[in-house]
């Protein structure tokens, strides 16, 4: 039907004598090669795109051809590429909805009006679909623009770009070389609760910036800007401005850089901010000047130029693609992949290039995945801070994002003219892929396991530990060579054990003697000496024990090493416990890992096996044995290299000095790793702890509960 | 001519504004039908025959005059209130059946004051057939013309609208009320007349396309304004215009009008030189000829050229070059020419008489002789025939039944047979359906109905049957789909050497005369589904004593309530009466609609009836759905257009 040539509606459109209106203006624009052109109607600021036959029945509109003659003209010029009849009046009712066409007939009114009354709940619809971003257009400031434009124009040319480059790229080079300075206590500095005030006070006007920039960029280059207003973003006030003008740029350049405008002139600011901040005084204004560079540079690089939301890099991709409406007709191709290629309805061909098709592909799963992502995150920032409206908003934001399209998935499924003929195949299929996700969610096990950072570490009875006080008086074995177990590795004295181990020596011969000549004599004083022999005796095989234990014997066979430089150890004090240093087994090595709160209880309960691997070289895993765990929480990291800081996963506490407190509470694991091969103490490790396989679901529940756990205290 | 002055005169051509509605309203109103405000009780309606009886008091003694003199004063009344008050109303049917009483000899009863107090609510009243449908309809359409109002009285087609203005004239003009009627052929000066009367009776073709015809002259100007400047100045487009506006419709057979004529929209055309066409259309259908069977399929009413045929269309357009060689175009003339070749058939969809393609209306069975194809169809099929060309009809306006009665001010109906469709009539037209209860008990006989596999053994068992029957001494009507089948009929019964007499399309000279004697005994008539509706047929002397008529289905309807129109021609008016259906899997019905069934069973012998039954069902309920779709579509697709050609002003 929808092919045919001739439409029975014709005879309502044959005879009209349309032609555009005058504030429309036509742009001719080269996308990827494929002529098109853009048609800019002036007073709506809206841009419509038609293809070279559209745009020839459109010349041909004068208000004296009739749309017969129009036609009959364009089947003489494209013969069977010519529109259809439907085509025509579809390309007319186009016009006619975007408000350019004019004939010699008064429109029907009782359509317009449906048409704007559709148009207006259609915006509050959409806020309230989204109600994370709602819009509010405030005002007009093309007149301001205007007056400014010989301010701002040279700067958007040659000179500008010189000035911008060695302002940001001196920027760069600066932050590279202070970036101690500037990373330090970082989410200390960002987190403090005034530090966020202060940034809520920011954000807007660094933005209001950033709006003129695309504002600015538009008029520069000829465009105009109607429209102004503001955002609420995650309930933050955003300005934003419409820039669409630029729309009708003929030169991709300048339609990317009106999109980059605003984040060009963030990083300048940031630029700026950075030098000014290296020279102000500790302050409010220091504070100031960071986070404007902290808004100016990352915000703006890690939401604007991100291209799969939508803001100016979503935009910028756009037009360096020159795929318009990427999201759109992202959308609409998998619609269509999905009618035609699983519900087998006969569709026409896709309107696009194999390389558009694969970018929509690519495009479209990407951006799902990440938009419901933030749209979480955000969600549940905000329930931390705010638990009722947080959870309102979220699960506000979850039936928008989730149940809304479902209902209307399956309104589709059920009710679609489309799908008439295909209805039982469609909700087949349907029905196929929802079983098939569903038995993967719910009753195909998959194999399961625990990550966790730690780092090659010597086992717990490897160290070498003074087991009595004294002074070190010598090594026995120099630091490096290999001892076995129970051979003496230092000896210490103890100034006041030998005198007192001699008086007891005289102490028992002198009891000896006296006993010798009492048990004659005198039973009874014979029995008391012999109890006071005794007492001396334990006393002294006491005191030789501790002397003993001052000789430090190696706990293991292995590698001796001194935690203490040698030369500062002979001559030094000694208390008892105290390390001094270890002996590095020789074939088993031990990493210790840290296994965060949320894993501890699965690791604990379930683990068949434990794979490790080096840093170092990824390529290869062993297996390893637990062979000791701590078995309370820990929030200090017995090794510096467990800490994030030092290349591990535990982030420190900025707040403690100590350096070895940890932010959060930890579990830390020790495991045997196989005796084949030399590992380098300090290297960093990731264990895998293996757990039965298990369907995803119950992963899913776990993470979901656990993230309630944490976020809400429940 | 008594023209009465319009109370609606502020609006020069009253009709409802098309209401389009929202998902909101729609469910709105879907939840409404189904809470059940869209079905009235019956004590609701019966206060009507309390209030007509006490109306009635002191008429009977009045003379004429003053009976007139009364109805209009009561007019007056009725324009100032409204006339849905059960007092005035009730009133007004108390003069009306008074008038009826003697006029025609006929009183109301009360079940048609029932069913006319339901149409003056705006309702479709169900009335069982032969409960004198057409004398419930001047209640209304009395009361409502003494309130001033233009009252449309729709039906069928143009011999029940003669017949009915005719036969209820008397009551109209006993109360001051003018009748007028309009047919086809009449010139538009009559036509305007009988528009301009109180009460016009009319077809729903006719009326269709007058009120096309006005819209053109008013094209797409904004109306009320347009027509008042052209007041001032005397004649002009007011003059020019036929109708009076569309106030108050009741559309007698309204499930037919309203829901079956709905898939075919209307369409007014004048006819074209045709130039070069005529060459093509003949080279297409060589085109056509030249594919095989492989190279096309046959689907519901269309062709679908396959893969290997789009092949070989190729080769043949190239070598013929011109416009051939476009891919495009040359399928499409070849699809309309296949189409016009196969799917389309001789004395099923079409006649050919005094070498002139006449369409058939498939649901009435009747010729539509001012009807043809879109789109290159008729020609071809002229051609096909070896008719003489005519010329591309070129549309002028179209508008689909849909739209048109959801455009009257007041809209009432009534019918036979409603329930299955009331859903519809409720969502599109706002229409709720009342069942207004039999006067007398009816005495139909249903009797077990005969499946059979094959057709052939179908035709020897009604044979069978009719020669039965015809020996018994009753009437028997049977019948048939298409005149095709008709006249398969007629041959098998000449075969038999039984009498009988043939009403279809192609012989519906005697029509008014067949079915007045279809009643008489041992009279055996075949008939295409004409006889269906509208057709009052008396029994014969003697005739209900043996039993009454006898109705023989051999073929169902794609609607359930087509063949309840059928045997709704016995037993009417408390006769008595019997009916059955001899029926063939090997049926169109079947085989479009419930394809694995027909394939398996229509080479069988006798099936068991609940076997038949079921597939029967399916198949129905099958075809219903799909024209209920049909149907839906349509209305969207107006609507589509409506918005995609709004820029072409408010044209039809």
């Amino acid at each position: 039907m929808s092919f045919d040539l001739l439409s029975p509606s014709w005879y309502r459109v044959a005879e009209l004598r349309p032609r555009l209106r005058s504030h429309v203006r036509l742009h001719r624009h080269h996308y990827r090669g494929e002529l098109w052109y853009v048609l800019e109607d002036r007073v709506s600021r809206r841009m419509h795109r038609f293809n070279p036959v559209a745009y020839y029945l459109i010349g041909l509109m004068d208000g004296r051809r009739t749309v017969q003659q129009v036609w009959d003209a364009a089947i003489d010029r494209f013969g069977d590429d010519a529109p259809t009849q439907d085509e025509t009046i579809r390309l007319l009712g186009q016009l006619h909805a975007a408000e350019v066409l004019q004939t010699e007939v008064t429109p029907d009114v009782a359509e317009l009006l449906r048409r704007v009354r559709r148009g207006k709940p259609s915006t509050w619809m959409q806020n309230l679909r989204s109600p994370l971003a709602v819009r509010l257009p405030l005002f007009d400031p093309d007149r301001f623009l205007e007056r400014w434009l010989p301010w701002y124009r040279p700067l958007f040319g040659f000179a500008g770009f010189v000035l911008w480059g060695v302002v940001v790229g001196w920027a760069l080079f600066t932050a590279a070389a202070h970036w101690q300075e500037l990373t330090q206590d970082f989410s200390a500095r960002v987190l403090a609760p005034q530090n966020l005030l202060l940034m809520a006070l920011i954000f807007p006007l660094l933005k209001l910036c950033h709006e003129f920039g695309h504002a600015c960029a538009t008029k520069a280059w000829g465009g105009e800007v109607h429209e102004m207003g503001i955002m609420f973003l995650v309930l933050m006030p955003i300005p934003y401005v419409d820039a669409s003008a630029a729309t009708a740029f003929r030169e991709t350049s300048r339609r990317v850089l009106v999109g980059a405008a605003g984040m060009v002139i963030e990083l300048f600011i940031a630029s700026l901010a950075l030098f000014l901040w290296l020279d102000a005084q500790p302050g409010l204004f220091r504070t100031a000047l960071y986070n404007v560079m902290l808004i100016a540079g990352i915000s703006t690089v890690l939401f604007n130029a991100n291209p799969l939301l939508r803001f100016d890099g979503y935009y910028i991709l756009g037009d360096l693609l020159q795929i318009q409406n990427l999201r759109q007709r992202g959308q609409q191709y998998f619609a269509h992949l999905v009618e035609s290629r699983l519900f087998g309805l006969e569709l026409p061909e896709f309107d696009a290039t194999r390389w558009e098709k694969r970018w929509f592909v690519f495009f479209t799963i990407a951006s799902f995945i990440y938009r419901v992502f933030i749209m979480l995150a955000i969600a549940l920032f905000i329930a931390r801070q705010y638990m009722i409206v947080g959870v309102a908003l979220a699960l506000w934001a979850l039936f928008a994002a989730f149940i809304l399209p479902l209902g209307k998935g399956i309104a589709y499924l059920l009710g679609h003219a489309r799908l008439r003929k295909q209805r039982l195949r469609a909700i087949a299929t349907t029905a196929a892929l929802v079983g098939v996700v569903a038995a993967l969610i719910f009753a195909v096990p998959l194999p399961y396991w625990t990550r966790a950072q730690g780092v090659i570490w010597v086992p717990q009875d490897a160290q070498v530990r003074a087991d009595a006080d004294g002074f070190v008086r010598r090594l026995v074995v120099a630091p490096g060579t290999i001892v076995s177990r129970g051979s003496p590795l230092l000896v210490a004295e103890n100034a006041e054990l030998t005198p007192r181990i001699r008086v007891l020596e005289a102490q028992l011969d002198l009891l000896a003697a006296r006993a010798q000549a009492e048990r004659v004599s005198d039973h009874a004083r014979w029995n008391v000496t012999r109890e006071e022999m005794a007492g001396a005796r334990a006393e002294l095989a006491y005191l030789r024990e501790r002397r003993d234990r001052l000789t430090v014997r190696s706990p293991t066979s292995g590698i001796f090493v001194t935690a203490i430089p040698p030369q500062d150890l002979v001559g030094r004090y000694l208390r008892q416990g105290q390390e001094i240093g270890y002996v590095v087994p020789a074939a088993m090595v031990t990493a210790r890992v840290l296994v965060s709160q949320d894993d501890i209880d699965i690791v604990r309960s379930d683990t068949e096996a434990v794979r490790v691997k080096l840093v170092g070289r990824m390529y290869e895993s062993f297996d390893a044995q637990i062979v000791r765990e701590v078995p309370a929480a820990v929030s200090e990291v017995a090794n510096l290299a467990l800490s994030s800081q030092g290349g591990g996963s535990a982030p420190l506490d900025p707040r403690d000095g100590s350096k070895v407190k940890t932010l959060n509470s930890w579990f830390e694991f020790e495991l045997a790793l196989p005796a084949t091969r030399a590992f380098v103490l300090g290297e960093h490790v990731y264990a895998r702890f293996e757990h039965p396989p298990e369907p995803l679901y119950r992963r899913i529940y776990r993470s979901v509960r656990q993230v309630f756990l944490r976020q809400f205290s429940v | 001519m008594a023209a009465a002055g319009s109370a609606l005169a502020g609006a020069a051509y009253p009709e409802r504004d098309e209401a389009r509605e929202g998902k909101l309203e729609r469910l709105v109103s879907a939840l409404r039908y189904f809470s059940g405000a869209a079905r009235t009780g019956r004590q609701s309606l019966e206060r009507i025959v309390t209030a007509t009886e006490r109306g009635a008091q002191d008429l009977e003694s009045l003379s004429d005059a003053d009976l007139r003199e009364r109805a209009g004063r009561l007019g007056l009344r009725l324009r100032r209130e409204q006339f849905t008050d059960v007092v005035l109303a009730g009133q007004a049917f108390a003069l009306v059946r008074e008038a009826a009483r003697r006029r025609l000899g006929m009183r109301h009863f009360d079940v048609q004051l029932i069913g006319g107090w339901a149409m003056l609510n705006g309702m479709l009243a169900e009335m069982e057939t032969g409960e004198g449908k057409t004398l419930t309809a001047t209640l209304t359409a009395a009361t409502a013309a003494l309130a001033g109002r233009a009252v449309h009285v729709i039906t069928v087609n143009d011999y029940l609208a003669g017949r009915d203005a005719e036969t209820m004239g008397p009551v109209y003009e006993a109360l001051g009320l003018s009748v007028g009627r309009v047919v086809h052929g009449q010139d538009p000066e009559t036509r305007r007349k009988a528009y301009r009367c109180d009460v016009t009776y009319c077809s729903n073709k006719e009326i269709a396309f007058d009120y096309l015809r006005d819209r053109r002259v008013l094209g797409g100007k904004p109306r009320v304004i347009a027509m008042k400047v052209d007041g001032l100045g005397g004649g002009g487009a007011s003059q020019r215009l036929l109708l009076r506006g569309l106030q108050f419709a009741i559309v007698d057979e309204a499930d037919s009008v309203l829901v079956d004529e709905a898939r075919t929209p209307l369409i007014l055309s004048t006819e074209s030189q045709h130039g070069m066409e005529e060459a093509l259309y003949g080279e297409a259908l060589e085109l056509a000829r030249e594919l095989d069977t492989d190279d096309y399929e046959l689907r519901d009413k269309g062709v679908q050229i396959t893969d290997r045929g789009l092949d070989r269309l190729e080769t043949l357009g190239e070598a013929r070059g011109g416009i051939w060689r476009g891919p495009r175009r040359r399928e499409q003339l070849v699809r309309q020419a296949l189409s016009a070749l196969h799917a389309f058939r001789r004395d099923k969809h079409y006649l050919v008489r005094d070498g002139k393609v006449l369409i058939i209306d498939e649901n009435t069975g009747r010729l539509m002789p001012d009807r043809s194809w879109e789109q290159g169809l008729h020609q071809l099929i002229e051609m096909k025939e070896g008719c003489e060309v005519t010329g591309r009809r070129e549309t002028l306006a179209r508008i689909s039944y849909q739209r048109f009665f959801r455009r009257y001010l007041h809209l009432a109906g009534m019918t036979g047979t409603a329930r299955e469709v009331a859903g519809e009539l409720w969502a599109v037209y706002r229409l709720r359906v009342a069942r207004v209860p039999t006067n007398k008990p009816g005495r139909r006989l249903r009797e077990a109905d005969r499946v059979f596999g094959r057709s052939d053994l179908k035709w020897q068992a009604a044979v069978a049957r009719i020669a039965e029957l015809h020996a018994a001494g009753r009437p028997v009507l049977v019948g048939t789909r298409s005149v095709a089948a008709s006249e398969t009929l007629a041959a098998h019964l000449e075969e038999a050497g039984l009498p009988f007499r043939l009403l279809n399309a192609r012989q519906d000279r005697d029509e008014a005369e067949i079915v007045a004697q279809a009643g008489e005994a041992g009279r055996i008539t075949v008939a295409t589904n004409m006889a269906g509706r509208g057709t009052d047929i008396r029994l014969g002397a003697g005739v209900a004593e043996r039993g009454g008529l006898h109705v023989i289905a051999t073929e169902l309807n794609d609607s359930k309530r087509i063949d309840r129109q059928l045997f709704g021609r016995c037993a009417r008016q408390g006769d008595p009466g019997s009916g059955e259906a001899i029926l063939a899997i090997e049926e169109d019905l079947v085989t479009s609609y419930f394809p694995f069934a027909g394939a398996r069973l229509s080479q069988r012998g006798r099936l068991p009836l609940w076997l038949g039954r079921v597939v029967f069902r399916v198949a129905q309920w099958r075809a219903e759905r799909a024209f209920s779709r049909m149907r839906r579509d349509l209305l969207d697709l107006d609507d589509y257009l409506g918005d995609v050609l709004a820029f072409a002003g408010r044209g039809e």
